[in-house]
């Protein structure tokens, strides 16, 4: 005891501690400079074998997120895609067949169920006010597939992300995300979940033209699978 | 436009072709220019024992006085070997190919023009033809990677006070006094990147490269000057610092882009949820569908595109994409002295030819010559350019959508109301100049900040007489008998990403103020998507008014309904109004009314279509629309002070009523015929029509070497016609034994005492006998095009004049060459000769200067050299509208059916109008209240009226879309949802929306 508080009085024991505590404090500062940088440049080109940090949620009922409003695609003419469903009372009928795979999310606390969460198409005159299709108008669908092709190639674009989102093309985005994404690292890192997922995979991009300015296939252009739109003659 | 292409030069990797080759030299440190040229000859001696022919290519700049790290080397003959011994001399760095670029970051020079650099015409090679075409995007800023080395702006400007900062100018300070710097909202500047750690920026959110270069840096400084002007926050300050930057690299430091990389990039700008996008760059392939498509998408996710405009100017017709769009504020450069700056490029819009009317473009204009922004590393430094105008206007927009608390108000229309509402009209300048004109920042907060989702119409009245801002319309009286005058007017929808027309819009002619002597047909789209759309006005007068002359006057009430975005199933709707003031004068005599073929003309196609003047390499596409109005401009103002009426006529010739026209005017026609048009002409000429022809060059040799590989849709482009399309012409000619032929001429000479000079023209190859011929001598550019010879060819037959022998028959002038009546590339004009031409062909004056010149030779039997035969393979049929493919040859298509006018039924008002004051776009929403009020008090009876007068009306003929937009319908895949819904609107009689301004 003696011998450590003596050694604790040296001058030198002092200044080492002094020093490795000025090193500490010198790096972490530095540290946390070269984070903002980071921060800032945040979808720099990665290497290409590194792994991409996948965001993409594709369990909507879990989220955390208000499910009273609906996203939707915005963009369109007289079409829109809807995240949600309506809202339903546990004992309303439900919007459809319960041996569809689509998900069925209940929330204890409100009593009441989310059926069919994604995928509706209507027009966007039966949009209600939080922004969800009202799935009681004759002319909304859900997951409509209507104008695609057996390479997922659609037509209308709100066809296509609807037909995204149907649970059974989990696998192969989750595939695309994995394997084909690679020249779209900085769209699909900042994808957050299943429906912006599809928003942006249908979108026209890089993949879907020839010779910069002519389509591959003017006609089916809108893409929700791997493979880009089938190339015809100029 | 044709004097900076050549300023700066770049490196290209894909030149398998050349055939003159310049090498650029580029030394390990700056010396001077003797002792550049000592390196190069002594590293040449050693290469080939002096046997190498070279020489430096002289660089006029200002800059050449001072130490300079490159030279450019002409080498004939260069091999490998002597580039490499180039290279193994110690103060040479490396030895790239030149090849003269277009996709240029565009240098303007002072308001002096320098000399351009094709004045030395006759040493010019053709060495150029395998670069990149040029007519893509190009950055729109003035300058190049040379700004700082050319000094060129020392001449006058730098004499004046020193510039101060346009945010201030803008008065945007008020705004910042008021708690307003742009925080919350999300800017994106999609340019050449921006250095990490700038000293200006303290909020940049992020950058992302979607080039192939590794770097998010600017190399360039462009990117890092439009970022500061919108959002630097010291020294030289922008308009919004606290916003949001997003920083997105999609041009090169090489100045490469492509549609792919944008294609990527816009979409990574939707989901970021981007608010106001600046894209500085631009390029006249309106007819890119794949980016078009995308920035309509950009728009519809609420992105704000402001883009530049141009600098093509002041050549009319240079409208640049995607600024021309209507749902991107397109934006124009003006000088401090509220001139439009010389760059600026000018309206109208050329999508809509050729059987429609352009668009009025730029929206606004605002500073654009020696603005101040943020240097490259640090800084403040001044450029110019219309690159510089549209981040001004970025800034501002982001400026004012910071101002505003509901930000569910602010929406690509609404904000472009605001502006165009808001902007203050500069005196003496068209429409096509300066749009609405120039920004007013703190009456845009103010009209914005009082904004209730509406439609509204750009331009918002359309007043014929109102010189000189409604030109061309006001240069020219209208009379019955003309073909029908067309005001392409935009609608503009803040309500809602999409919209529709309701019924039928409704013309109302004013009474006392003779609205009856007018007939008014609209056509409009049928979907107003995404925030706007267009009402094509199409004016004719009236049987009855055929002698008279006078001031007619009228509106049109467009209602515009939107789905509501708060109310389930139920519709916003606006109604707004478009007075309608013309001027008549009596039906001029025929020999006074020239007939202008644009149907025959080809408008900025997806083809390649040569230039007119292969001199000008930097320009190598006929892209200006060929249109009276845009690179005819200047002859048509020549034949308005002339005393001509010139009229347009959008359709196969069969369309017109040859009786009531002296002269068809065709020039530089590209397009095939029709079978039935060549006949019809035929007899009409037997009738008394007259035909002046303005040929170009055809020659399938010259087509095959110009042909170019275009880095950016990376595929060879092989021309389909020559300058003009001739072998089509000689099947329209051949009747009276004439025709053209396949040689290429060029040179200058003298004709009845003027100056001329033949630019890349062809020549006649036969004539009838009992015509009058002119030849000249002048050079076989063919064979200089070819094999780098130069040969003088003696007596060429330039010019025919020639009176059908039928009784009361017309007359017909060729002509070999169109640059000289063409704006885009005139040395020396010769409308004296178009005049001469027109005195024949109009009123069978021969002018004696021609009959008796002693260039007066036999006329060409043709005999000795085949005639020029179409291009074997030519893709023309792509682009055509009267052929189609075919097995074996393209065939032509069956004959469209005329223009059928359906005229808008007319409810006459017995109201006097008179109390009107002019219409002016200034005061957008102050007076709104009390000028609704006061028309609701004393029109509501007349418009209830009205309104059930034309509920009443059975259905109106179908609509004949004059307007171009037809031509995109098929990838707009529009199908209306609202078809046949019925809507009497007398409840709506007092809903008075936007253009309340007399």
């Amino acid at each position: 005891m003696m011998v450590l508080r003596r050694l604790l009085r040296k001058r030198w024991v002092l200044g080492v501690v002094f020093g490795l505590s000025l090193i500490y404090f010198l790096t972490s500062t530095l540290k946390q400079e070269e984070r903002t940088i980071r921060d800032r440049t945040l979808l720099e080109v990665r290497d290409s074998d590194h792994r991409i940090p996948w965001k993409v949620r594709f369990n909507l009922g879990n989220s955390s997120r208000q499910i009273t409003q609906c996203r939707n695609s915005i963009q369109g003419k007289t079409l829109l895609t809807d995240e949600l469903g309506e809202k339903r009372n546990r004992y309303s009928p439900p919007c459809c067949d319960d041996n569809t795979t689509a998900p069925r999310y209940w929330s204890m606390l409100m009593f009441r169920c989310f059926y069919c969460l994604t995928g509706y198409v209507c027009e966007r005159k039966d949009l209600l006010v939080n922004g969800c299709c009202n799935v009681n108008a004759p002319s909304t669908r859900q997951y409509i597939c209507k104008s695609c092709l057996a390479n997922g190639c659609c037509s209308i674009y709100e066809y296509c992300v609807s037909c995204c989102l149907q649970p059974d093309k989990q696998p192969l985005l989750e595939r695309f995300l994995n394997r084909a994404a690679e020249g779209f690292q900085n769209l699909f890192t900042a994808v957050e979940d299943h429906f912006e997922l599809c928003l942006a995979k249908c979108r026209t991009s890089s993949q879907s033209v020839q010779h910069e300015n002519t389509y591959r296939n003017p006609q089916a252009k809108y893409c929700y699978g791997e493979s880009p739109p089938e190339l015809l003659p100029v | 436009q044709i004097l900076y292409h050549c300023l700066f030069a770049l490196i290209l990797k894909h030149c398998p072709l050349s055939v003159f080759p310049e090498y650029i030299v580029a030394f390990t440190g700056y010396f001077s220019a003797k002792a550049r040229s000592l390196y190069i000859s002594s590293a040449l001696r050693s290469a080939s024992g002096g046997a190498l022919e070279w020489h430096i290519v002289p660089r006029e700049n200002p800059a050449s006085d001072f130490p300079s790290d490159f030279e450019l080397v002409h080498i004939r003959q260069a091999s490998p070997s002597s580039l490499l011994t180039l290279e193994d001399h110690p103060y040479i760095k490396r030895v790239t190919p030149q090849r003269k670029v277009f996709r240029s970051l565009k240098y303007i020079p002072s308001p002096e023009p320098a000399a351009p650099c094709n004045a030395t015409r006759g040493t010019q090679k053709w060495q150029s033809w395998q670069s990149s075409r040029p007519f893509r995007r190009t950055s729109l800023s003035l300058g190049s990677g040379f700004w700082h080395a050319t000094g060129r702006h020392s001449s006058r400007r730098l004499l004046r006070a020193i510039p101060r900062h346009v945010a201030q100018i803008l008065q945007a300070d008020v705004l910042w006094q008021m708690g307003h710097t742009g925080s919350g909202v999300k800017v994106a500047v999609f340019d050449t990147g921006l250095s990490e750690k700038h000293p200006h920026f303290k909020n940049v959110k992020e950058r992302t490269n979607w080039t192939n270069e590794k770097t998010l840096d600017d190399g360039l400084g462009h990117g890092t000057f439009v970022a500061g002007v919108i959002a630097s926050m010291r020294e030289c300050q922008g308009f919004a610092p606290d916003s949001e930057l997003h920083i997105f690299r999609v041009f090169t430091n090489n100045q490469v882009s492509y549609t792919s990389w944008f294609l990527d990039a816009f979409n990574y700008a939707i989901l970021k949820k981007i608010d106001v996008l600046n894209l500085s760059i631009g390029g006249p392939d309106f007819m890119d569908h794949p980016f078009v498509d995308k920035v309509w998408e950009l728009t519809a996710n609420r992105v704000i595109m402001v883009s530049a405009i141009g600098n093509d100017g002041p050549l009319y017709g240079t409208l640049n994409n995607p600024a021309d769009q209507m749902d991107v504020i397109g934006v124009g450069g003006i000088d401090f002295e509220d001139n439009i700056a010389r760059f600026s490029s000018r309206g109208m819009t050329t999508w809509e030819l050729p059987g429609g009317y352009g668009r009025v473009k730029p929206d606004i204009v605002t500073y654009g010559s020696g603005v101040r922004g943020s240097g490259m590393k640090e800084g403040c430094r001044s450029l110019s350019g219309t690159s510089v105008a549209s981040p001004v206007v970025a800034g501002a927009v982001t400026l004012l959508a910071s101002t505003v608390l509901n930000r569910e108000l602010v929406n690509p229309a609404s904000m472009k109301q605001a502006l165009i509402a808001s902007a203050r009209r500069l005196p003496g300048v068209n429409m096509f100049e300066q749009g609405h004109g120039k920004l007013d920042l703190i009456r845009a907060y103010q009209i914005l900040n009082s904004y209730r989702p509406q439609a509204s119409l750009s331009p918002s009245y359309i007043d014929l007489t109102e010189c000189p801002y409604m030109w061309p319309y006001c240069s020219q009286p209208i009379y019955y008998g003309g073909m029908p005058t067309i005001v392409n007017v935009t609608i503009l929808n803040g309500m809602g990403v999409t919209g529709r027309i309701v019924d039928k819009p409704i013309w109302q002619p004013y009474l006392p103020q003779n609205g009856d002597h007018i007939d008014v047909a609209v056509s409009y789209s049928p979907v107003l998507w995404p925030w706007a759309g267009y009402l094509a006005v199409s004016i004719s007068v009236a049987k009855k008014a055929a002698s008279w002359e006078g001031i007619a006057q009228g509106h049109v009430m467009v209602t515009v309904a939107s789905p509501a975005e708060n109310d389930v199933g139920g519709e916003l709707t606006s109604t707004v109004k478009l007075p309608i003031k013309v001027k008549i004068v009596p039906t001029p005599p025929r020999s006074k009314r020239v007939l202008w073929d644009q149907y025959h003309n080809l408008r900025y196609p997806p083809g390649y279509f040569p230039r007119d003047n292969l001199r000008m390499k930097n320009d190598p596409l006929d892209w200006n629309g060929d249109h009276i109005h845009t690179n005819f401009r200047d002859m048509y103002q020549h034949l308005r002070s002339m005393g001509y009426f010139v009229e347009v006529l959008g359709a196969p010739i069969t369309c017109f009523d040859a009786s009531q026209y002296g002269t068809l005017l065709m020039v530089d026609s590209e397009e095939e015929y029709f079978p039935e048009e060549i006949t019809k002409l035929r007899r009409d000429v037997d009738n008394g029509l007259s035909l002046i022809v303005f040929s170009d060059w055809y020659n399938t040799s010259v087509m095959r070497k110009v042909k170019f590989y275009d880095e950016n849709t990376r595929q060879w482009w092989m021309p389909d016609t020559g300058g003009a399309n001739v072998p089509a012409l000689n099947d329209l000619i051949s009747v009276w034994g004439m025709a053209f032929s396949d040689g290429l001429y060029e040179g200058d000479f003298t004709l009845a005492d003027h100056d001329m000079y033949y630019a890349s023209g062809c020549s006649i190859a036969r004539f009838p006998e009992d015509g009058i011929v002119i030849a000249k001598n002048l050079k076989d550019q063919g064979l200089e095009v070819l094999k780098q010879e130069t040969a003088v060819v003696e007596g060429v037959p330039i010019l025919g004049l020639y009176q059908t022998p039928s009784d009361g028959g017309g007359r017909i002038a060729l002509y070999g060459d169109s640059n000289c009546i063409d704006d885009s590339h005139r040395q020396k004009d010769c409308f004296w000769l178009l005049d001469a031409l027109l005195q024949y062909t109009s009123y069978s004056m021969t002018p004696p200067s021609l009959s008796h010149s002693h260039s007066r030779v036999a006329p060409p039997t043709g005999a000795e050299r085949p005639l020029p035969q179409r291009l074997e393979g030519n893709h023309l049929y792509r682009y055509s509208k009267v052929l189609e493919a075919h097995l074996g040859d393209p065939k032509p298509r069956p004959l469209p059916a005329c223009p059928h006018l359906s005229w808008r039924p007319r409810w006459l008002n017995h109201l006097n109008y008179s109390s009107q004051r002019s219409y002016n776009v200034s005061d957008f929403l102050a007076m709104k209240c009390e000028a609704g009020f006061y028309l609701f008090l004393s029109n509501i009876s007349h418009y209830i009226y009205a309104f059930q007068q034309v509920c009443r009306r059975s259905q109106y003929i179908s609509l004949l879309c004059v307007h171009g937009c037809q031509h995109f319908h098929h990838f707009l895949s529009v199908r209306s949802l609202y078809k046949g819904r019925t809507w009497c609107p007398s409840r709506r009689a007092t809903d008075f929306s936007d253009t309340l301004k007399q």
